[in-house]
């Protein structure tokens, strides 16, 4: 089931000038990635004797460099997998360690440098609360009437 | 030699990493997603806690409506709604007080002065009546099944501190916007399944996470002096042995920058941020108990000594046509001819399986890949010259520096 998307797409809120340099730009990119495939264009003409190996730049294909790419390429997978499996392995199945105890909120509280019960019941309670830090960003006033926003 | 040098790690790179994506994200399609239910059809939860949707709002007058109207529609029993007015200087504040009225689940924290991200969802942890929050952006839209798949990960295993959703991009108006349809499908979706494939991942997507607030508690929450607290806080939580998890089902629609600057702004916030993390905890990895981590933190390495090597090749070439160069520092070019070939095939292969696997949660995804042929290139440039730049800022930063808001281009509307 694919999602209801909520995509907006405004392409006439863009200058004409913009649409066609987007165009332009993207001619020209699938030209680069064309001219890409130019050597492998001038070893198949030259495979089989076509006049176009005259008009390309040619270059004979490196075999080594071809096998140190083909030999990356296998390397990267061998890792991705041997590794992906000693994780999946080791740690997938099980846990090797146990889950501390949930945190309550009055544990919580006190990381904030919160300890007053009426405080925390206020934070956990309310419905719309002003929070008020000190420069050092710790919390020092909640209070239940709002303050939205300030001017800064 | 050394223009060799460079040129063969410029090239190698990019083609190992493109490989490992591919390998690693076609092993988790395999192993979880090829006979995973449909998002519409989440799997029954053993129980039905309470979870506690987050919602961090900073001059998100124009947005928050809607964000909430979504999140009031998701099929879950039991949930409240914390949103967070952090300092906003438009009408966000009077807005969410007026729709606590319309959504009996809707509580609102106001701060007078904006105190970042990081701050405001440490205060929702503070203020949940849950120990399951799931956190959004204030302009993000999501899926009505989202919450139910996340917390299907966090009640399936002990350890599972947090799960990370899949963000889909909304705004497709302009070219930008379109690359970076292309840019979260076959880049970010595929990195995001093939880290989970190892282990571990390198960070949930600030926009859309979901969290067990043990496991929160067990670090100290979010940090406030991180440029980017979603890639902060998804290191400790591994680092402290608690389980990160990827869901492509839990979707969520977001807004992203549809201009040169707006872009250039977010990513360089990413790699500054990727560069403060590494820098605070690579000593802190480097014990035997933390291994899992070092793919993540060899994999991020690696891709900063690519960013320094390519802008090394490109002063090198661009001097050589200058002046005269020794032969063994020449640099003939970027691209090498006959290779060209292979990272073109690469970049083809990359975008049809991600188009694959991608079909499951959109229709017509493959249109827009007309458009992003040149995002590859793209993407390892905007990454090599914001990783130049953001690497040093990191570095040079002051220690302790609050991390707060800055309103974000949101693209054409």
């Amino acid at each position: 089931m694919r999602a209801e998307s909520p995509i907006i797409s405004s392409p006439e809120k863009q200058s004409r000038l913009q649409k066609f340099a987007s165009l332009a730009i993207t001619i020209l990119a699938w030209s680069l990635w064309a001219y890409l495939w130019l050597p492998t264009l001038s070893v198949i003409s030259a495979v089989f004797g076509l006049p176009i190996n005259q008009i390309l730049v040619v270059r004979r294909p490196d075999e080594t460099s071809l096998l140190l790419i083909f030999l990356i390429m296998l390397a990267s997978n061998f890792v991705v997998s041997v590794w992906s499996s000693y994780n999946y392995v080791r740690f997938a199945k099980r846990s090797r360690r146990r889950r501390p105890n949930s945190a309550s909120h009055e544990e919580v509280g006190k990381l904030f440098g919160i300890d007053d019960p009426a405080t925390l019941s206020l934070l956990s309670e309310g419905r719309s609360l002003s929070l008020y830090f000190d420069d050092a960003g710790r919390l020092v006033k909640v209070d239940g009437a709002s303050a939205k926003t300030a001017p800064q | 030699m050394v223009g060799r040098i460079l040129l063969a790690f410029a090239f190698y790179y990019p083609l190992s990493m493109a490989w490992v994506w591919i390998f690693g994200a076609l092993t988790y399609y395999l192993r979880r997603e090829r006979n995973a239910p449909s998002r519409g059809l989440p799997p029954e939860l053993p129980f039905w806690p309470k979870a506690t949707l987050v919602v961090p709002c900073h001059n998100e007058g124009d947005n928050v409506r809607e964000t909430l109207e979504y999140l009031a529609t998701q099929v879950y029993p039991d949930f409240e709604i914390i949103a967070i007015n952090d300092g906003s200087r438009d009408n966000t504040g009077d807005i969410l007080d007026e729709l606590t009225a319309v959504y009996p689940q809707l509580r609102v924290l106001h701060f007078p002065k904006n105190q970042g991200k990081a701050m405001g969802l440490s205060m929702a942890a503070l203020a949940s009546n849950s120990e399951y929050l799931i956190c959004i952006d204030g302009d993000a839209l999501l899926d009505r099944y989202a919450t139910r798949w996340l917390m299907w990960h966090l009640l399936s295993g002990e350890r599972v501190g947090a799960v990370t959703g899949n963000p889909r991009i909304r705004n497709r108006s302009s070219l930008l916007g379109r690359l970076q349809v292309g840019e979260f499908s076959s880049i970010i979706g595929l990195i995001k399944r093939a880290q989970r494939t190892s282990g571990r991942i390198f960070t949930v997507s600030g926009v859309i996470a979901g969290f067990r607030r043990t496991a929160l508690h067990q670090i100290g929450y979010w940090s406030k002096d991180m440029v980017t607290e979603d890639i902060d806080v998804s290191w400790r939580l591994q680092m402290n042995h608690w389980d990160i998890r990827y869901e492509p089902n839990a979707l969520c629609w977001i807004l992203m920058p549809e201009t040169i600057r707006g872009l250039w702004k977010q990513r360089l916030r990413w790699a500054q941020g990727g560069a403060e993390v590494s820098r605070r905890y690579l000593k802190s990895l480097l014990i035997w108990r933390r291994r899992r981590m070092w793919p993540v933190m060899f994999e991020y390495l690696l891709s900063v000594i690519w960013s320094y090597n390519m802008l090394g090749i490109l002063v090198l070439s661009f001097a050589g046509t200058v002046i005269p160069m020794p032969p063994w520092l020449y640099v003939a070019g970027p691209i090498p001819t006959w290779f060209g070939a292979i990272l073109g095939t690469t970049c083809i292969i990359q975008f049809l399986f991600s188009i694959l696997i991608d079909r499951r949660y959109e229709d017509r995804i493959g249109r827009q890949f007309v458009w992003i042929i040149w995002y590859p290139l793209v993407y390892w440039i905007l990454g090599m010259l914001t990783t130049v730049v953001g690497v040093p800022k990191a570095f040079f930063k002051r220690t302790g520096t609050r991390a707060v808001w800055d309103s974000p281009d949101r693209g054409i509307r």
